[in-house]
């Protein structure tokens, strides 16, 4: 794999507290990552570990085949980060922020600037300080997206946004992402979902798996079995099969590693008197909340 | 590297346009309230106090502009060049405050009739005084912090110590510029570490224990850091006499109580000095002394007197002041107690003499300029004394001033200011400095011996009666 980021065995504690404990992923040039996990998973603490604004205790993270702790000029040339919590030089104009960012970038396109100004619709007398929480998203990722990074990593862009600032600023995204890598962390699933080709998720500082959205979703269904009698459920059960659900005589799970073929067979030989078996397909939201409850349930 | 540096420059200084505007119209004021010799006006004083503030804030918000700790900050994930960040905020403490100040000390000078080419040098020492004390603190705590009240809080204790310190830094007198040198070279090394410590690695914790660290050190220089260690140092980097000097501790030359008497409770005791051994039109200055007494009884008491408290100086000695333990005094007081110790002191000589013109100002050589100035002080109208002012640049010069009739040797002596510092400049932000003196004569004749040797001189006394060199307290 072209791997535009990658980290091996990458471990950082705050205290007591281990955020990232012993992570390794790649993320593919030219993919959208989606990357996400519940409150506190580590996904922050990931991305500056990435974006060399903290320094890992163990392991290596590599970003445009440096070093993230060697990340020089010429790299961070190529790379945009917009993040939620990021303190923006508020005294500024949204027009005189994109004039000072301009020579710290060699690639930086005027033309793709004004774009980018009127696909946003962005006030560029307007001081950021008095710009709203969607607006100012708008003006950093403008910032970011004038230049047409390599890389654009963004830590929760869409957190508190209304539904028409998201959809613009995904407007944006999609626009970029022919020519940029996407690195995105984010509790909205749904919008996720709509143009992430790749998904991590993220928990209690691990990363519980890794992979292109379109196995992710093939591989994850809701089976639904119905049976001739009100059901037991049969022991052993398969680690697989994640929040088992009885109701009536239907028996409902999540199989992880849906394969028709295989699925309903092992259904088969663990149930007597199936009348009917259904496996349908789950938005990555339902996939997010299975996995979050069952590793909840775990720990 | 330099393109960039400059490109923050014009940001900051856009952003602080109003702040920067602000000390430039302080400084162009600081020119108009100080200039008239030294004779400063109140406003002045003020200017002095307020113009590094300002300073130190300017250099806060400049640097604020890209805080260094925290993980929020929008510049840490764009292509800023480190250097060029600082290489930025330096130019701006350039432009800004070095600059303006050089430009007003220079205007100062020459309006008040003082050589500018002569002064250079000191001019341009005076703004690596600035930097090191002033400016490089500022910069370096506002690397480690992130906004104004931060700052405050944290450069505020360093400021409060410094100026603590200076109490026991005058206590070296003549030569409190070692300390202090000592103590500014530390400072510098330890801006420098902090400032490459927050711009290359962010380590904030690190610059914070490397700064306590620092200061802790630097107050020590000062506090423990006897006179009597100081005068070593610039003994050694001094000439020596031909011949040896001798010194007797006398008790038979009477002790002269300056002023009124002691204090009630007051123990002090007179230590007069006879020197034998000086060159021939030489002058004699003495700068401390470390004695130990030693009782018949085996008990002993030892202290040192203060570099900068006065001796009374003779044409062939000195006498000295200490106080002593009341308890070692009264057991001792008419018991031969042995007294031995090391007098350190300076010897004077190639006189230079300038006869003032009346009224006018008279440049002196290796001085400045001294001026004998017309008797308008109601207090002296019926005395037959004049008033003589004597004004340097940037630093008080390392000679010993007199002011005295043509044609006698005694009059006025300058001593409070007496520096042995081989530098351009001592840290100041008016760059003149005066000594007012009065002189029973009608014409003022100013005479500069400059320093030939600093010695110390050890002295050993026995059979001697505290008694007798106790002086009278009030009743």
């Amino acid at each position: 794999m072209n791997s535009i980021l990658s980290t091996q065995n990458l471990v950082k504690r705050f205290g007591k507290t281990t955020a990232v404990n012993g992570l390794s992923f790649e993320v593919e040039q030219g993919s959208v990552y989606g990357l996400v996990g519940p409150n506190g998973a580590g996904k922050t603490t990931l991305i500056k570990l990435l974006m060399n604004i903290h320094t890992p205790d163990f392991g290596i993270a590599n970003v445009l085949g440096t070093e993230a702790h060697h990340l020089s000029q010429r790299e961070l040339a190529q790379i945009g980060y917009v993040s939620e919590n990021q303190d923006l030089p508020d005294w500024m104009t949204v027009e005189y922020l994109l004039e000072y960012l301009k020579p710290f970038y060699p690639s930086w396109d005027d033309a793709r600037s004004r774009e980018l100004m009127d696909l946003f619709h962005l006030p560029a007398g307007r001081k950021l300080k008095h710009l709203s929480r969607g607006m100012r998203m708008k003006a950093a990722l403008a910032s970011s997206l004038a230049y047409k990074p390599r890389l654009l990593v963004l830590d929760e862009p869409f957190s508190g946004l209304d539904p028409l600032v998201r959809e613009e600023l995904i407007e944006g995204l999609i626009e970029s992402a022919q020519e940029t890598t996407i690195l995105v962390s984010s509790h909205d699933l749904a919008e996720i979902e709509s143009f992430a080709t790749h998904i991590g998720f993220m928990d209690d500082g691990r990363l519980q798996f890794s992979e292109d959205m379109v196995a992710l979703t093939q591989r994850f269904r809701e089976v639904e079995v119905t049976l001739d009698a009100p059901p037991t459920l049969p022991g052993p059960w398969p680690g697989h099969w994640l929040r088992p659900e009885t109701s009536a005589a239907v028996v409902r799970f999540v199989e992880t590693r849906f394969d028709q073929e295989r699925t309903f067979g092992e259904v088969r030989t663990l149930f007597r008197g199936i009348t009917g078996i259904s496996a349908n397909p789950m938005p990555l939201r339902a996939i997010f909340v299975t996995l979050a409850r069952s590793s909840r349930k775990v720990a | 590297m330099l393109q960039q540096a400059f490109h923050i420059f014009k940001k900051d200084s856009r952003h602080l346009r109003y702040e920067i505007g602000a000390a430039l119209g302080m400084a162009i004021l600081f020119i108009a309230a100080d200039t008239g010799n030294g004779i400063r006006s109140g406003f002045s004083d003020l200017l002095q106090v307020l113009l590094p503030v300002t300073w130190c804030y300017l250099i806060a918000r400049a640097v604020h502009e890209e805080p260094i700790p925290g993980d929020r900050q929008f510049w840490i994930t764009r292509p800023y060049n480190r250097a060029s960040l600082v290489l930025a905020k330096a130019i701006l403490i350039l432009v800004c405050v070095n600059l303006p100040l050089l430009i007003a000390q220079a205007a100062i000078l020459a309006i008040d009739g003082f050589p500018l080419l002569s002064n250079l040098g000191a001019l341009l020492w005076e703004q690596i005084l600035v930097t090191t004390v002033v400016t490089l603190p500022a910069l370096a705590f506002a690397a480690m912090t992130t906004n104004m009240i931060q700052f405050v809080a944290v450069a505020g204790l360093p400021a409060a110590l410094g100026f603590a310190a200076l109490t026991p830094l005058r206590g070296l007198g003549a030569v409190q510029w070692i300390a202090f040198s000592a103590v500014a070279a530390v400072t510098l090394a330890v801006e420098i570490s902090t400032l490459w410590l927050q711009y290359r690695l962010r380590t904030t914790l690190r610059s914070f224990g490397l700064a306590a660290a620092g200061i802790l050190f630097g107050l020590g220089l000062v506090m423990l850091g006897p006179g009597s260690a100081a005068f070593a140092i610039q003994s050694r980097l001094s000439g020596s006499l031909r011949s040896p000097l001798q010194v007797e501790l006398q008790p038979g030359i009477s002790p002269v109580s300056r002023g009124s008497l002691l204090p009630k409770g007051a123990t002090v005791i007179s230590l007069p000095f006879r020197v034998a051994g000086l060159p021939e039109r030489a002058t004699l200055r003495c700068e401390g002394v470390e004695l130990t007494i030693h009782a018949p009884s085996g008990e002993t008491w030892s202290g040192q007197t203060s570099f900068d408290a006065p001796f009374q100086q003779n044409a062939d000695g000195c006498v000295g002041r200490r106080s002593i333990h009341p308890i070692f005094l009264e057991k001792n007081r008419d018991q031969p107690v042995r007294i031995h110790g090391t007098l350190s002191l300076t010897v004077f000589g190639n006189p230079r003499s300038t006869n003032l013109l009346p009224e006018t100002p008279t440049p002196v050589p290796g001085v400045g300029q001294c001026l004998a100035q017309p008797r308008e002080l109601e207090m002296l109208k019926d005395r037959d004394l004049r008033p003589f002012l004597c004004a340097a640049a940037l630093r008080w010069p390392r000679l010993l001033i007199t002011g005295h009739a043509v044609d006698r040797d005694a009059g006025e002596t300058f001593s409070t200011d007496l520096s042995y510092s081989p530098f351009p400049a001592e840290l100041m932000i008016s760059p003149i400095q005066t000594n007012l003196g009065l002189v029973a004569a009608e014409a003022v004749t100013i005479t500069t011996q400059e320093p030939l040797a600093h010695v110390r001189v050890a002295f050993d006394a026995k059979d001697i009666r505290l008694g007798n060199l106790e002086l009278p307290t009030a009743r």
